[in-house]
């Protein structure tokens, strides 16, 4: 069976190598981009099946980015974990509001991380 | 010939009576004459003679005529003359007796109907100037009610002669409610106020004011003071009165040191603990076995956990700060929407679902962001309208911007509230009026082909504008009041009195019957301060009888959440001070009142003015005394249904108090040593009270 493939956007090297590591822990294979411009080109040239994304990138925000995978009509499906800096209720409001499938408050933990890569697949199907 | 003298003008009238004389004399000298020639005899003399005697005779009819026709009716018309003077109704006299003055009547007629129209049309201007006056003295004193700033106008000697609504909001500091006659330091601190009097008295210019910052001890409010002299101070007059102005300043000084707390914060707290771990992880870089050291990396994770913690809750302390400096208006989607048209152009917004919601927003700025976004969509999709949605959504109200077509990208959003609200002058961005309100925007698919831009508004966020009490007292009289004198040579005239009732559980205090209900009112200059007022019940700590709850309508249920009389004693003694209490039958009231001197923690050692004992002075002891008696003796209507309750009867016994007090002034009676010299000679009746304050 082939693992679940999830591209990581994240601004920050070291935070992203370490999410990269822990996820692929966990049985799936990651690749990990910097930008939200960079994962345009990743998701034109590999699918994902789910995407793992800060909200704060440099230039194109996260919101923006997760808000163009739903409007793009070949990407719109696919789950999105989106990584907001402060657990506050207008951000989740926002984070949901532009599509993100499950939102992810910094700083988490290990356990968390994993709940919330377990909750992308509902809804999906197998 | 009278008949058709009644006909003739008045000179000819005159030239007929000279005429008249004038062929009378010729004919009786003529006479006289022809009689002396009939008797030579008689001498020379006899024509003479006869001639004086028929001329005298003569002469006096005429003088009759003349009287009785022209000098009686002239002397009538020159009283009528003057009666008119006085007034228009003067009745004018007898036609028939005035029958021969000719055109002198109508025309003293028509002098007095000018008069009285010139003077009527004088009397209509002079109504209409008052009206206009008075109206707008009243509209002056609207504006002043209303006025979000607070306005007090004092004497040199700081006392208050006029405060408005929104004063007693910022000044009430004591236990004390802002009223007129009093010390304005019984309101406010003594220091600022007095300082900034002096510097303004300083400047001997009413044109330079003097600006201070206080804080209202007991609510914590700020406010910022402005004292501003009437008129320069002069040698006659070497403290003015002046007008203190007051803005309630507690929203910018708490920001101001809210901010100034959170940087001393910032660079005293923070600075220390990240040099410190910087120091840590730079020795655990160069030394491998304190790399490998377990506990020195946990020991480091606590630190920044706890510096996380401590960022977070500056943030939390600086999003109060920044979302506090524009006050949020508590207003209706109505208005709000109203707003966001006007500053829309050849849009249409389309409002939906809003009614039972009330916003709690910066109306203008956010109307700006609002109105600025429906330009943003309308412009990318070439929409003419709108929806704008104003609901409940899980817990929150939000704003929103509907429309079909296409989605809106949120670069773009994020650019548009990035940039300057193109409607304002000032700098505020889209981004500044959501953090503001502590929230964010966002579009939102809302099915259908439907699309929303969000605006959520979190409950509580920000502060309200304070509501600010109106209405306005004030008797500039007390600007011209002389200093206080020894109470025995206190004009009873400029006194200022508490007149107060108390409704009882029974009439024995002795026995433990207590008091339920006190009312009060207070007379500053005579006249009785509509407002200035106290009305509360007390819980007597025991039942009520049945025969007194019938009596004055108070209930044990009524009471029974009520302070004590320890308490409301206490506001009552703070409410009397400095004044004259006045009851009617006071030792009845003052003995309730001082068995719980030592529980309200004050005495009651005021003078007091029973109006038993006023009224016998001014009736005699022969006549009654009730209250009901007095009143009616004196016109006083007591309301029906307000006699026997502590306000209807405190009333009515500062009513019949202002005029037994003017019949007193009446009698001689001009000072408070006097009257009290009069109530000694009534002691078999009534025990007067003042006899610790005044051994005459």
């Amino acid at each position: 069976m082939n693992a679940k493939y999830i591209l990581i956007v994240e601004h920050d090297l070291t935070f992203g190598q370490s999410l990269s590591t822990l996820i692929e822990e966990e049985g799936y294979t990651t690749s990990h981009v910097r930008s939200a411009i960079a994962a345009m080109e990743s998701l034109q040239l590999n699918r994902p099946d789910a995407l793992l994304i800060n909200a704060n990138l440099p230039s194109m925000s996260g919101f923006a980015f997760t808000q163009w995978v739903r409007l793009e009509a070949g990407f719109r499906d696919i789950p999105i974990a989106l990584m907001i800096p402060a657990d506050n209720d207008i951000v989740r409001l926002k984070a949901d509001g532009v599509g993100a499938t499950v939102v992810l408050p910094l700083p988490f933990d290990l356990p968390e991380l994993n709940y919330a890569i377990s909750e992308l697949w509902k809804g999906v199907r197998p | 010939m009278i008949a058709s003298l009644r006909r003739k003008k008045l000179r000819t009238r005159m030239g007929l009576f000279f005429v008249l004389m004038f062929v009378g004399s010729v004919a009786i000298i003529q006479l006289s004459a022809v009689i002396g020639r009939l008797y030579p005899d008689a001498g020379p003399a006899l024509p003479m003679v006869l001639s004086i005697i028929f001329l005298a005779a003569f002469l006096t009819w005429v003088w009759t005529l003349f009287d009785q026709n022209l000098a009686t009716p002239i002397q009538a018309v020159a009283n009528h003359l003057q009666a008119r003077a006085q007034c228009d109704s003067a009745v004018p006299p007898d036609p028939e007796t005035t029958r021969y003055l000719g055109d002198l009547v109508p025309a003293v007629e028509q002098i007095g109907r000018s008069l009285s129209n010139a003077r009527n049309s004088m009397a209509e201007s002079v109504a209409h100037e008052t009206t206009r006056m008075s109206s707008e003295l009243e509209k002056l004193i609207q504006t002043l009610a209303v006025l979000p700033l607070g306005v007090v106008v004092c004497s040199g000697r700081h006392t208050v002669t006029f405060y408005n609504g929104a004063a007693t909001g910022l000044l009430n500091e004591g236990e004390t409610a802002m009223a007129l006659g009093r010390s304005v330091f019984e309101f406010t601190e003594y220091g600022p106020l007095l300082e900034a009097y002096n510097l303004a008295v300083a400047s001997h210019s009413p044109d330079r004011s003097v600006t201070f910052l206080m804080e209202n001890a007991r609510t914590g409010h700020f406010s910022m003071g402005e004292v501003r002299l009437l008129y320069a101070p002069s040698t006659v007059d070497a403290q003015p009165p002046y007008v203190l102005v007051l803005r309630d300043a507690s929203f910018e000084t708490r920001n101001a040191i809210a901010a100034g707390t959170l940087m001393a914060d910032l660079f005293v707290t923070l600075r220390p603990e990240l040099a410190s771990l910087e120091a840590n992880l730079e020795l655990r870089e160069q030394s491998p076995s304190l790399a490998a050291d377990i506990t020195l990396s946990e020991a480091l994770l606590t630190r920044t956990h706890k510096l996380i913690a401590q960022v977070n809750s500056m943030d939390a302390a600086y999003r109060k700060t920044r979302e506090a400096y524009w006050p949020l208006e508590d207003i209706s989607p109505t208005k709000f929407i109203r707003a966001i048209r006007s500053r829309l152009d050849g849009i249409t917004l389309i409002a939906e679902g809003y009614e039972q919601i009330r916003l709690n927003i910066a109306v203008s700025p956010m109307a700006s962001l609002v109105a600025h976004l429906a330009r943003l969509i309308s412009k990318q999709h070439n929409a003419r309208a709108l929806s704008l949605i104003i609901r409940e959504e899980g817990g929150m109200t939000v704003i929103g911007l509907g429309w079909s077509g296409h989605q809106l990208y949120y670069d773009r959003l994020a650019e548009c509230i990035a940039a300057p609200l193109p409607d304002r002058r000032t700098v505020l961005t889209g981004r500044s009026v959501l953090r503001l309100h502590g929230t964010d925007c966002w579009p939102e698919e809302d099915g259908a082909g439907r699309y929303i831009l969000k605006i959520p508004l979190p409950k509580t966020i920000g502060q309200h504008a304070t509501k600010l009490a109106t209405g306005v007292n004030y008797d500039f009289e007390l600007l011209r009041r002389p200093p206080p004198t020894e109470l025995i040579n206190a004009k009873l005239s400029e006194m200022t009195y508490t007149v107060f009732d108390t409704e009882t559980t029974g009439l024995m205090p002795s026995q433990g019957d207590e008091i339920c209900q006190i009312a009060a009112l207070r007379i500053v200059n005579g006249r009785i301060v509509p407002n200035e007022v106290m009305e509360q019940l007390v819980n007597p700590g025991r039942p009520i009888p049945l025969q007194t709850t019938n009596l004055h309508g108070i209930t044990d249920d009524m009471v029974a959440q009520r302070p004590t009389l320890d308490v409301v004693g206490r506001q009552f003694h703070a409410f009397a001070k400095e004044s004259v209490l006045v009851a009617h039958n006071a030792p009845f009231d003052m003995e309730f009142l001082r068995r719980h001197e030592a529980g309200i923690g004050k005495s009651f050692d005021q003078p007091v003015i029973d109006t038993v004992l006023l009224s016998a002075f001014l009736f005699g002891r022969g006549e009654k005394h009730t209250l009901d008696a007095i009143c009616e003796r004196l016109g006083v209507r007591i309301p029906d249904g307000a006699r026997h309750t502590a306000m209807g009867d405190a009333i009515a016994t500062a009513e019949a108090f202002q005029k037994m007090l003017t019949m007193a002034e009446a009698r001689g009676i001009e000072t408070f040593g006097q009257l009290i010299a009069e109530f000694r000679k009534h002691e078999r009746l009534q025990k007067d009270l003042n006899t610790d304050l005044m051994k005459i």
